[in-house]
């Protein structure tokens, strides 16, 4: 990251804690894969069940209270969010890529292949995405690639319409032309001048997908059709703990929280995104100048 | 007559996308396995499995398969749901109006709150409000529903024993899960209000409607709004995917009898024929809504219907 990134991020506040949060989160993810043994997740203790958390009696272990079967909450998130954490970026990831090769295809060839793109991404996207995958996972089994994959496609219109509406009008420019007229064939054109432009907003729907492909994972672990019962996510430890909502409230309290701070981090850093990538408007986060209207977050309909 | 033309379009496109559903919900459950199994309890006879698969016609090729489907979806019939033993449509439509009631009072809170906030919200970019709603845009967008209906729980049932935890029943009933849907339906449509207002905004007319002394709030609601209704007419029609989406959740959490709730029971208790069955019924649904918001467009604004 370069110095003007680096400065951008520091003058606008939420995006700057969003940041935090995300990077903290990431590391103690990647500090518990390397520290945590494998089945302190599961590791039960029955001498102390349904401990509530914030007390530091029973050691650092039950900070963050313990389930029924006294396993240590704060461990348990922590081995949930490799989880969660690598299914919505690997998604994110795929969809992107896909979504973009996708989308600057028919958008640069236009014609037959562009309408049946098109039709395909509004069949997908004009039918609820939750019945669609409860279906999928009902017939496939619900294994991890599977649950990827089902993400993927239940997401890639998002990306392919946008990757398509960048390259309608990246097609039209003068640096576009200028690449044609030195003799560069269509492939090169998409490679070399076409994808590199739309990357900025490539990256930015990568960014806010990635919360939102959080909570579609989440709500079809607590549906009970996302990844299985001995695996963990974060989805998974709400929906054991609505249960206990009586007694334990801190079995879905924190969970729900981990995944609502990486939605909103990632809402709240796409939007920055978008910002600090567009050379028009970046002005807005470079300069002391009070700039009172910086835009609402992208959101997009639906999950 | 260009309107018709319109429509006719849209309903070419919308057919064109509804027939690949169906093709597709049949093809991915014949290829992935033997139907047999996929009708039958897990813990069902080898035996057991080959004498459905024979009864219902699935040791034929494919192809003859497909042809019967088709024919029965013509006919409305989708064969007997396993678990009530009574035809998969009636069992579908005896869920159907929860649903309906949850989706129309969610879009109806969604949108009269959206408009006054969104509107209010474009008249001074930056302000305290602004940003509350701002902060209300991101939540909606960004909280877990499941979640956020369990806390709802926590707090008005459990805690302050004001709302009832789950169940059909009187207006009572529907306050929670009708909050919790609305909760991400407001969040993108008061962006798009505020987005589509701020323009009109700027527009000559409303200058002209200020100079002449109209008051804000006549502007807002009477200059401008229905020329920003448009985008929001659009999302409204889009969105009802994704309300629906969250009826599956709202519906299992708080224990309202409608389709998605069906959805999910069906597919837990193996019954394929309500679940084919629903998802067509939800698919004919999102198909009609589309075309009514396309007829609305030339309702609201006549540039349309030219």
């Amino acid at each position: 990251m370069n110095g003007r990134y680096g400065r951008m991020l520091y003058r606008s506040k939420g995006a700057l804690i969003s940041a935090i949060l995300l990077a903290a989160i990431l590391l103690v993810t990647g500090a518990g894969f390397i520290l945590l043994r494998g089945d302190v997740a599961t590791a039960t203790s029955f001498s102390g069940t349904m401990i509530p958390p914030f007390s530091l009696v029973h050691g650092f272990r039950d900070v963050l209270g313990t389930d029924l079967l006294g396993r240590s909450e704060l461990f348990r998130l922590i081995v949930a969010a490799r989880t969660s954490l690598a299914v919505a970026f690997s998604a994110a990831f795929l969809a992107a890529a896909f979504g973009a090769a996708l989308g600057i295809v028919a958008g640069f060839r236009k014609g037959f292949l562009d309408t049946i793109i098109m039709r395909l991404s509004d069949a997908i996207q004009s039918f609820p995405s939750l019945f669609l995958a409860v279906l999928f996972l009902y017939i496939v089994e619900p294994r991890i690639e599977n649950i990827v994959i089902l993400l993927v496609v239940g997401r890639l219109p998002m990306f392919i319409r946008v990757a398509r509406a960048e390259t309608v009008t990246v097609v039209n420019s003068l640096f576009v032309d200028a690449a044609r007229c030195l003799g560069a064939s269509g492939w090169w054109l998409c490679l070399y001048e076409i994808a590199p432009a739309i990357l900025p907003t490539m990256l930015t729907l990568a960014a806010l997908e990635i919360g939102v492909l959080m909570l579609v994972e989440s709500a079809l672990s607590f549906l009970g059709v996302g990844i299985q019962a001995p695996g963990v996510s974060w989805g998974i430890m709400v929906s054991e703990g609505r249960d206990w909502i009586q007694s334990a409230w801190w079995l879905t309290v924190f969970p729900g929280l981990c995944i609502a701070t990486v939605s909103i981090s990632c809402n709240v850093l796409s939007n920055w995104l978008r910002l600090a990538t567009n050379p028009v408007e970046r002005w807005r986060l470079d300069t002391d100048v009070h700039a009172p209207d910086v835009g609402l977050p992208a959101v997009l309909p639906g999950i | 007559m260009a309107i018709f033309a319109i429509v006719g379009r849209r309903l070419g496109q919308s057919l064109l996308s509804l027939l690949f559903l169906v093709t597709a919900v049949f093809f991915i459950a014949r290829m992935t396995g033997d139907p047999g199994q996929l009708y039958l309890p897990l813990d069902a006879t080898p035996e057991a499995v080959a004498q459905f698969d024979k009864a219902h016609g699935f040791d034929q090729p494919a192809y003859r398969q497909f042809e019967r489907y088709a024919a029965g979806i013509v006919h409305l019939d989708f064969g007997q749901s396993l678990r009530r033993e009574a035809p998969a449509l009636d069992v579908v439509f005896e869920a159907f109006p929860t649903t309906v009631v949850l989706v129309v009072a969610t879009e109806l809170v969604a949108l009269v709150f959206s408009v006054v906030a969104g509107s209010l919200m474009a008249l001074r970019p930056g302000s305290l409000l602004d940003r509350a709603g701002t902060v209300l845009v991101v939540a909606g967008a960004s909280l877990p529903d499941f979640w956020v209906a369990l806390m709802a729980i926590l707090v008005f049932s459990v805690s302050l024993h004001v709302l009832p935890t789950s169940g059909p029943g009187g207006i009572l009933h529907w306050i929670m899960p009708v909050g919790v849907l609305s909760l991400r339906a407001v969040g993108s449509l008061t962006q798009v209000v505020r987005g589509s207002t701020m323009e009109i905004l700027a527009s000559p007319y409303i200058e002209a409607a200020r100079g002449r002394g109209v008051g804000n709030i006549r502007i807002l609601f009477f200059h401008s709004l229905r020329n920003a209704a448009i985008p929001v007419i659009t999302l409204v029609g889009i969105q009802v995917a994704g309300i629906l989406n969250g009826t599956v959740i709202v519906e299992t959490i708080f224990g309202l009898p409608g389709i998605g709730r069906l959805l999910v029971t069906s597919i837990l208790g193996r019954d394929f024929a309500v679940v084919e069955a629903t998802v067509i019924v939800v698919a004919l649904t999102i198909f009609a809504v589309n075309i009514v918001i396309d007829l609305s467009y030339s309702a609201i604004d006549p540039r349309v219907r030219a």
